[in-house]
């Protein structure tokens, strides 16, 4: 049953919808890194290889800011640190051998992660394997396609490229505010990055923003 | 070579879950994956906003993120609060 080609297709079918607001996201990404100073082929290079949209985003934001290639790496790397948590559940659905789980765990992003869940902590690989082969292929795809826009526009001025990125974190920070533990984790984060922007260099503030997350206080 | 360094912890970092804790969950985990990415996307919208060279600078970004809230808070679909926010900043940029 696991990894069936109908799960396969199933998984794809129950992503679909959300293709066209990944292929934008994309798209941006593309296009507002070639404005943040990268080069065509390292965007797309990235997108192939980290394939999560918001350390992306994350990334840009610090090297356009001139934040060190370390800032950058460690700031994109925390926000990703999410996924060693969510992905554990998924070791059941995966595959015995080593190299084949961490192929597969590649594909498990918010939106697959979600159409792969069956409830009941049960995950189902097939539906993995459709919802995130598909996400993947629109998501670097469209982001050669937001390169090749961000080539021919050339001068996005930095203040839109600030204002887009502003714009992207509200969104993804609006749905993730549901209970008191998360109101005061992002409360505590921004705090965090005010109070560290001026004492340290770009990049840093996100980091210790990052690190309050380890800290011991009770969610109740 | 900031490229491949970002791939190369997201590729690490997706695998370790299931490869390294065989499926076995921790409760510290679990907590650091419902709190890093509101502390995360809350400080990116700080910095991305109000950081300059070491100092805090308010200037026409600010009024992009007040719009961007704004526009969420009344659940606008995405589209309308990236052009929110945009227009809002490029409008105080020019005003300057």
């Amino acid at each position: 049953m696991k990894g069936s080609p109908s799960e396969i297709w199933a998984g794809a079918a129950a992503v679909s919808p959300f293709l066209i607001p990944i292929a934008v996201a994309a798209m941006l990404f593309g296009s507002l890194a070639v404005a943040a100073g990268l080069v065509p082929l390292a965007v797309v290079v990235m997108s192939a290889t980290t394939f999560a949209g918001s350390a992306q985003f994350a990334a840009i934001s610090v090297f356009g800011e001139g934040g060190s290639l370390g800032a950058t790496a460690v700031a994109s790397a925390l926000l990703n640190a999410r996924y060693v948590a969510i992905n554990i559940p998924l070791a059941p659905a995966l595959p015995a051998s080593r190299w084949k789980q961490v192929l597969l765990a590649q594909l498990a992003v918010d939106e697959s992660w979600a159409i792969a869940y069956r409830g009941d902590g049960q995950f189902s690989r097939g539906r993995l394997i459709g919802a995130g082969l598909a996400l993947y292929s629109t998501h670097v795809a469209a982001t050669g396609v937001g390169v090749i826009a961000g080539e021919v526009l050339k001068s996005i001025p930095t203040v839109v490229v600030s204002a887009a990125l502003v714009a992207l974190f509200t969104m993804l920070l609006w749905p993730l505010l549901r209970e008191r533990e998360s109101y005061l984790a992002a409360g505590v984060g921004a705090l965090t990055a005010l109070v560290l922007i001026p004492l340290s260099p770009p990049g840093v503030p996100l980091i210790g923003a990052a690190l309050t997350a380890f800290l011991p206080w009770k969610s109740q | 070579m900031m490229v491949l360094i970002v791939g190369a912890t997201s590729i690490t970092l997706k695998a370790a879950g299931p490869v390294l804790m065989g499926g076995r969950s921790a409760a510290w985990l679990q907590r650091l994956g419902r709190r890093m990415a509101p502390a995360m996307f809350a400080a990116l919208m700080v910095t991305s906003s109000l950081s300059g060279a070491r100092e805090i600078v308010l200037d026409a970004r600010v009024g992009g993120l007040a719009a961007a809230l704004l526009a969420v808070w009344l659940r606008a679909n995405s589209g309308v609060v990236l052009l929110a926010a945009i227009s809002t900043t490029l409008i105080l940029n020019l005003l300057r």
